[in-house]
């Protein structure tokens, strides 16, 4: 083949095409490891265990699960932004993770495992991704998409999600107890390895101001959420200097 | 570097890399139930011998149709032998059932008639009576077990029965009341919900990828772009043109009117809600007469080579009528001294040997204290792998003793101590 110089490639229409090819190729690779990678790293982290609906709680459940899920998005983000200008970062690498869940959802949690879906769905963090790469478009600095983008990520994850959990905390009367629906979920279906008391939620003590709990807890998550974000930017683009990326 | 090669050196290694997390993520997640099946024999002879002693094991109706109720019921002990290094029920406990997954959900569990819909505490060397109400929900063959799940020490299994529901799944819901009068089928609830929520942030997802995905080729022009600007010494954020910041801001807008409505409907919709119940349940041990019957431990000894196990004690008899030893049981088997009691296995899998004891030294008349061996003989030892006790650094043994009188009463009596083993 007389087309091996990159110039020349560049000019024909036969570069024009090849290059769309990488761009899939690559897009859709990019979906399946970036997707399992934040899948992978969640569950190393903080355990698998954010879709259980018994464990959504008001103390945990709004900070744990996004200060760790910043992680990948933050540093993706880093990457597009910087080497190609392209601000869909975060919302690429959530959507990426989101799919993939609920994918293995599905399969593992209900056809294989045989839960009902309403019991193991997942958070979802695409509208805090959305705002995350819409910050650095809009102000071009990184300093203030960690302040402002990040820190609403952490504030907003309980009312984004609280649309799909609040029918679950409605009080139910079950033989003279008090109950939610997501509590008697846990209890009916049976999980012989996960006892009730192995929940990380919140347990009550007397310090706990029952109204002043969730917006306690995000203002601390979003606080978290700014500094993974500056440590997992600063990584990403780090990472990124080494790579393939520089060769091309 | 051609672009060609480029292509074949990247995508190589990065397609299996993609296909190995993509294995790793979605099949690291489904280690709950299923592989529990039958784990009677995983866990040390130790742990299984001085821990729940499960007696009255009962399961009825043991064929049913989808949506029927069936009851798990019976007694345990909590053995005082209990090894000091494990936790023991003294911290939380949580009664479960053992079984492959939510083939039946569980709609009300006791102990000593104290609802256990949390986890409790109990204490050692006392006894309780449980009790389990389950709805049939998938159709199959399946093998319960009553479960008391310790912390930190894991599920501690009792003894488990095959049952049979009929019927199809299709049938089956689960509806409850709210106290605000929605009734709700906990099978599906909500998911109309959850399902468009997610749909409509994956469609905001897909308008803002589109939107900057919109040039085509984008990857290597854009790198190619970026590198141009910084050659030139000039600030790339110019390559974002004044419409895609107003894009930009319209996005930021309406994802925070979304959200702000969205938050808004929910609360309207459901004004009062409860956090996560996580009281732990008080309860006592059952109440029962003083004993009549005391023992002494004289030791044990297990000879290998012909599976048997003896125990030598003293019996006192205290009680009005002449005892004799029926069973003997430890780690859920069950050795029955046919001369007393006519015990068969209810399945293939129940762990009864009904000609397993014999005890040498008679009844034991009121009044009385006699020298009594008891002999444990059967296979069954070897089979659920008690026989690795040797191996455990104590080497103590415990089980349940049971005596009956001619009356026809019955008494139960622990029984503990070290065991020697015999190897010719
Ligand atoms: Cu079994």
């Amino acid at each position: 083949m007389a087309v091996t110089e990159t110039t020349e490639v560049r000019s024909s229409a036969l570069g024009l095409r090849l290059e769309r090819h990488v761009d899939w190729m690559i897009i859709i690779i990019l979906i399946l490891i970036i997707g399992a990678a934040s899948g992978f790293t969640l569950a190393v982290t903080m355990g698998d265990w954010e879709y259980w609906v018994d464990w959504k709680d008001r103390r945990f459940w709004p900070l744990v699960p996004p200060v760790l899920m910043m992680i990948f998005p933050a540093a993706v983000l880093g990457i597009t932004w910087t080497k190609l200008r392209i601000p869909f970062g975060a919302t690429f690498a959530v959507f990426s993770y989101t799919l993939l869940k609920w994918v293995s959802l599905y399969f593992n949690f209900n056809v294989f495992a045989g839960f009902p879906m309403s019991m193991v769905w997942q958070s979802t963090f695409i509208p805090l991704a959305i705002l995350l790469d819409a910050t650095i478009v809009i102000t071009g600095s990184v300093f203030i998409t960690g302040f402002v983008g990040a820190f609403l990520w952490g504030v907003l994850m309980y009312p984004v999600n609280w649309v799909m959990l609040a029918g679950f905390h409605e009080p139910i009367l079950y033989n003279g107890e008090l109950v939610t629906a997501a509590d008697l979920m846990g209890f009916e279906y049976i999980r012989t390895g996960l006892p009730e008391y192995v929940r990380m939620i919140e347990r009550s003590t007397l310090r706990s101001f029952a109204d002043t709990v969730v917006p306690l807890t995000a203002v601390f998550a979003g606080f978290l959420c700014v500094l993974v974000f500056y440590v997992s930017w600063a990584a990403g683009t780090f990472l990124c200097r080494q790579t393939w990326v520089k060769k091309v | 570097m051609a672009l060609r090669t480029f292509i074949s050196r990247t995508a190589r290694p990065l397609a299996i890399a993609a296909v190995a997390l993509l294995t790793l993520s979605l099949f690291t997640v489904a280690q709950i139930g299923p592989a529990f099946a039958h784990g009677e024999r995983a866990q040390t002879a130790n742990l299984r011998m001085r821990t729940i002693n499960w007696y009255d094991t009962e399961v009825s109706p043991k064929q049913v149709a989808v949506g029927d109720e069936m009851v798990i019921r019976g007694r345990f002990e909590t053995s005082k032998y209990w090894p000091e290094h494990v936790p023991s029920v003294t911290g939380r406990v949580y009664l479960n059932v053992g079984a492959a997954g939510p083939k039946f959900i569980k709609i009300k569990s006791t102990i000593n008639g104290k609802s256990m819909f949390q986890s409790s505490q109990l204490e050692l060397g006392k006894h309780y009576e449980y009790e389990i109400i389950l709805k049939a929900r998938v159709p199959g063959r399946f093998h319960l077990h009553p479960v008391l799940n310790v912390l930190d020490s894991g599920a501690l299994i009792g003894p488990g029965y095959w049952v049979d529901t009929t019927g199809s799944f299709a049938d089956f819901s689960n509806t409850v009341e709210t106290m605000f009068g929605r009734t709700i089928d906990l099978e599906t609830f909500n998911l109309d919900i959850i399902y468009s929520w997610h749909a409509l942030w994956f469609v905001m997802a897909l308008a803002w990828l589109g939107f900057w995905g919109r040039k085509s080729p984008l990857l290597i022009q854009s790198l190619r772009r970026v590198r141009q600007k910084e050659e030139a010494g000039e600030d790339p954020d110019t390559l974002i043109s004044p419409m895609e910041k107003k894009v930009a801001v319209g996005f930021m807008v309406v994802t925070l009117m979304i959200i702000g409505a969205g938050f808004q409907w929910a609360e309207a919709r459901h004004p009062v809600t409860t956090p996560l119940r996580t009281a732990k349940m008080d309860v006592d041990p059952l109440p029962l007469p003083d004993p009549n019957i005391i023992i002494e431990y004289g030791g044990a000894t297990y000879r290998i080579p012909g599976r048997s196990f003896q125990a030598e004690f003293s019996v006192t008899n205290n009680g009005p009528s002449p005892v004799r030893i029926g069973e003997f049981l430890t780690a859920n088997l069950r050795f029955i001294n046919s001369a007393v009691r006519n015990v068969q296995p209810a399945d293939s899998h129940d762990l009864v040997a009904s000609d397993g004891l014999r005890i040498e030294g008679g009844p034991v008349p009121p009044g009385e204290t006699r020298k009594l061996k008891m002999f444990a003989e059967d296979a069954l030892w070897e089979t659920y792998r008690l026989t690795t006790m040797i191996n455990d650094p104590d080497s103590i043994v415990a089980g349940l003793v049971f005596f009956y009188g001619d009356d026809g009463s019955r008494e139960i009596v622990e029984i503990g101590g070290p065991m020697i083993p015999v190897f010719e």
